[in-house]
């Protein structure tokens, strides 16, 4: 599985960063950035989708 | 024979499919139907005004969810599929082709439609935009050299000029208030607002608003002004704010008012029934006044309020979300959160030497009830946590001081 964030969309809540921050941090341009290239281990999946449907601006997006 | 469905929603934009969604997420193993009037998949209606118009985005790229992403989440949605009655004793939903379904839950999430300008009913070159039909449309006649007219400078109006401009229209805007969003954020903001348009070379027509459309004898639109003026054109587009779309319920004996009137938990004057969107007003208890809120990031925190309410009835969820709306255009975002009003005392804490950023307070009762934001995002998402922990003011203000 592999996440990717829609930057035009996010307005940097922090939702993601807050449920995953082994995921996801805030840039110094106050957007949501994914750690590592989004690519997910099986073991922290159900968490990254937790934190992909958190986000109120509908930014994070999940393949596979 | 009647159908059914555990959870009924009405309305499948966001609200609706993020209810669905968030029900599933809450391992509810009910059954879900979607009701949706129009033809199309769920579609990301802020992209409408934005992506869409400047021909950034297509049908395809505003999709939200496929069949398949449906599908996968035992979600049923139905397409051109409208709801004309509601009875809240017997708990079913009348359809437009005289079937009717009934409910254990029913989530109320049919929207807004456009407040339509009596002078300007919708027609060849006089366009209204709610829908992705409506957009594609709109796309399609505002390239350069069509000149158009916009009615309305609030954020519909306001992206659609700023969309037009990309296309290299010449573009006229008619607003009744003294500046662009002033009804909402005041002179003082709305004046580098305005500032904003006119660098792009957009002209506005401010204090006047609109009498009549006609036709120009040419083959345009004539717009003519409270004070005579006439403006002659080929496209005028209409965003003059939308209505809850309620209609349907009028006889149903649920409590509407500008709105389906809720509790706190979002749930509607009968029981089993919730509301969600722009079409649901509930009182949100941080602050003192019922709430009706048409934008994105409401309906998508509220599906999720809804559907934890339905879900387990018996812990429910008070909604009181911090509002916020986010604007682009000409290239800015433009963000507020809270309730900013005209008459609040505005306080410009940051401006950019080229007016190019702008931090604005809204000071009401000694604390802070908004906020306004062009470009500074940072200090704008500061301020929304500001505003959820109700941080006092001079704190507040400690943090622009350099």
């Amino acid at each position: 599985m592999k996440l990717y964030i829609e930057f035009e969309k996010c307005c940097g809540f922090g939702e993601c960063v807050a449920l995953a921050p082994d995921l996801f941090r805030m840039g110094d341009d106050n957007r949501a950035h994914l750690i590592g290239d989004g690519t997910v281990n099986r073991a922290d999946e159900e968490r990254a989708r937790t934190a992909a449907f958190a986000c109120p601006a509908e930014a994070i997006g999940v393949d596979g | 024979m009647t159908d059914r469905s555990d959870v009924l929603i009405i309305g499948g934009s966001i609200a609706g499919v993020r209810t669905a969604e968030g029900l599933r997420r809450l391992s509810f193993e009910g059954g879900i139907t979607i009701l949706e009037a129009g033809p199309d998949l769920p579609y990301d209606r802020p992209a409408l005004s934005k992506q869409i118009l400047t021909g950034r985005g297509s049908a395809e790229s505003v999709m939200l969810r496929s069949q398949a992403d449906l599908d996968r989440a035992r979600i049923e949605l139905r397409r051109g599929c409208r709801a004309v009655g509601l009875d809240v004793g017997a708990r079913t939903v009348r359809l437009a082709d005289g079937t009717a379904i009934e409910y254990s839950d029913l989530v109320i999430a049919t929207g807004s439609v456009p407040r339509r300008l009596p002078a300007a009913p919708a027609r060849p070159g006089v366009h209204y935009l709610r829908t992705l039909r409506d957009a594609l449309d709109l796309r399609d006649v505002v390239d350069a050299p069509a000149r158009v007219v916009v009615v309305g400078a609030g954020f519909i109006g306001s992206e659609v000029a700023a969309a037009a401009t990309v296309r290299s229209a010449s573009v006229t805007v008619v607003e009744p208030y003294a500046f662009p969003l002033g009804r909402v954020l005041g002179d003082l903001v709305g004046k580098r607002l305005a500032r904003l348009h006119e660098s792009r070379g957009v002209q506005l027509v401010l204090g006047r608003s609109v009498s009549d459309v006609g036709d120009d004898g040419a083959g345009g639109r004539r717009v003519v002004l409270d004070d005579g003026t006439t403006l002659d054109c080929d496209v005028v587009v209409v965003g003059i704010g939308a209505t809850p779309d309620t209609d349907w319920l009028a006889e149903s004996g649920l409590d509407v008012a500008d709105g389906v009137v809720c509790d706190e938990f979002c749930r509607a004057s009968a029981p089993h029934v919730f509301a969600a969107g722009d079409v649901a007003r509930w009182p949100n208890p941080l602050y003192d006044e019922p709430m009706r809120i048409e934008h994105w990031t409401n309906a998508v925190e509220q599906a999720g309020v809804v559907a934890w309410n339905i879900a387990r009835p018996d812990s429910p969820r008070a909604y009181s979300p911090v509002p916020y709306v986010w604007s682009d255009q000409y290239g800015s975002r433009l963000q507020i959160v809270g309730r900013p009003r005209a008459e609040d005392e505005v306080r410009i804490v940051l401006e950019g030497p080229a007016g190019d950023s702008l931090v604005a307070l809204y000071v009401r009762d000694g604390g802070l009830a908004g906020a306004f934001a062009l470009n500074a995002p940072s200090r704008l998402l500061a301020l929304r946590r500001a505003l959820a922990a109700r941080t006092p003011l001079d704190e507040i203000m400690a943090t622009f001081e350099d």
